[in-house]
């Protein structure tokens, strides 16, 4: 596997959905080359950050409204 | 798969049983509405948006078949109603009108505002920096936690498609934080919290 292919792989390599060959040869290009690992990496990092992206509570109720509106349409 | 208390409610739901669909919805408001902030980055835009979602979702419940599940099916109703709000606005809702106020040199900020600043941060650059198809798939993997599968389905892309846009949405949104002015509010997370968000 030379870089190219490899960097196609790192989102699925993140992600855990790669299967068992694909994995074995991404991870053997990662341990021999440091420019992918940082590259992989810094993905994985930036990753991270999205994910401290927190959940907010709801403005207000949509049941209601949404009910309400089918009433109306009746 | 869909549960199998879910399948009761939705039965129920489909019958005109108000309860249970408000049961049902309960459930999924929160994530609607956190859906629709990503996906716009404006809290005005996802209120109007999650509403008009759950109207519409309560007048096409008769036609949900149990196929997805009833979260992805809620998405793809959230989805298309993104997409047609996207088409009524000019092309410039995607140009980035607004300065990140970047902390002034020296200053060292509360860790409890940069967090804040984070917050706006990332959904600046989802909404001003991401073209839709990528901001779209970001944030349904890694904001809402859908599979690829679900993903396909929902956005209508084969599945190849979805891996290589979502590789492509993800290196993106790495170089707006790494060549972005967001980068400052990184390095001063970094400084302060973790240790985990060095790029």
């Amino acid at each position: 596997m030379n870089c190219s292919e490899a960097k196609a792989f790192f989102s699925e390599h993140l992600d855990g959905t790669l299967n068992k060959k694909s994995r074995a040869a991404i991870r053997r290009h990662l341990e021999s080359c440091s420019n992918c690992r940082a590259d992989c990496e810094s993905l994985m990092k930036s990753l991270k950050i999205l994910k401290k992206l927190k959940e907010v509570s709801c403005p207000r109720d949509y049941r209601t409204a949404a009910s309400k509106k089918k009433r109306g349409k009746r | 798969m869909e549960e199998t208390g879910n399948i009761t409610l939705i039965e129920k739901a489909k019958r005109g049983d108000e309860e249970a669909f408000n049961d049902l919805f309960e459930r999924e408001q929160k994530c609607l509405f956190n859906l629709m902030l990503q996906l716009t980055g404006d809290v005005a835009a996802a209120d109007d948006l999650t509403q008009e979602a759950f109207v519409k979702a309560y007048r096409k419940l008769a036609s949900f078949r149990l196929q997805a599940s009833f979260r992805t099916w809620l998405t793809k109703i959230a989805i298309n109603i993104f997409r047609n709000e996207l088409r009524k606005k000019a092309r410039h809702s995607t140009l980035c009108l607004e300065e990140i106020p970047v902390p002034a040199d020296g200053d060292r900020p509360e860790r409890v505002v940069i967090k804040g600043e984070l917050q706006w941060c990332i959904l600046h650059n989802l909404r001003y920096h991401l073209p839709k198809k990528y901001r779209e798939v970001l944030v349904l993997r890694d904001l809402q936690n859908l599979s690829y599968k679900e993903i396909s389905g929902v956005l209508g892309w084969s599945l190849s498609r979805t891996k290589t846009n979502l590789h492509r949405a993800r290196r993106m949104f790495r170089g707006q934080f790494i060549n972005g002015r967001c980068k400052a509010f990184t390095d001063d997370y970094l400084c302060i919290c973790e240790g985990i968000l060095s790029l």
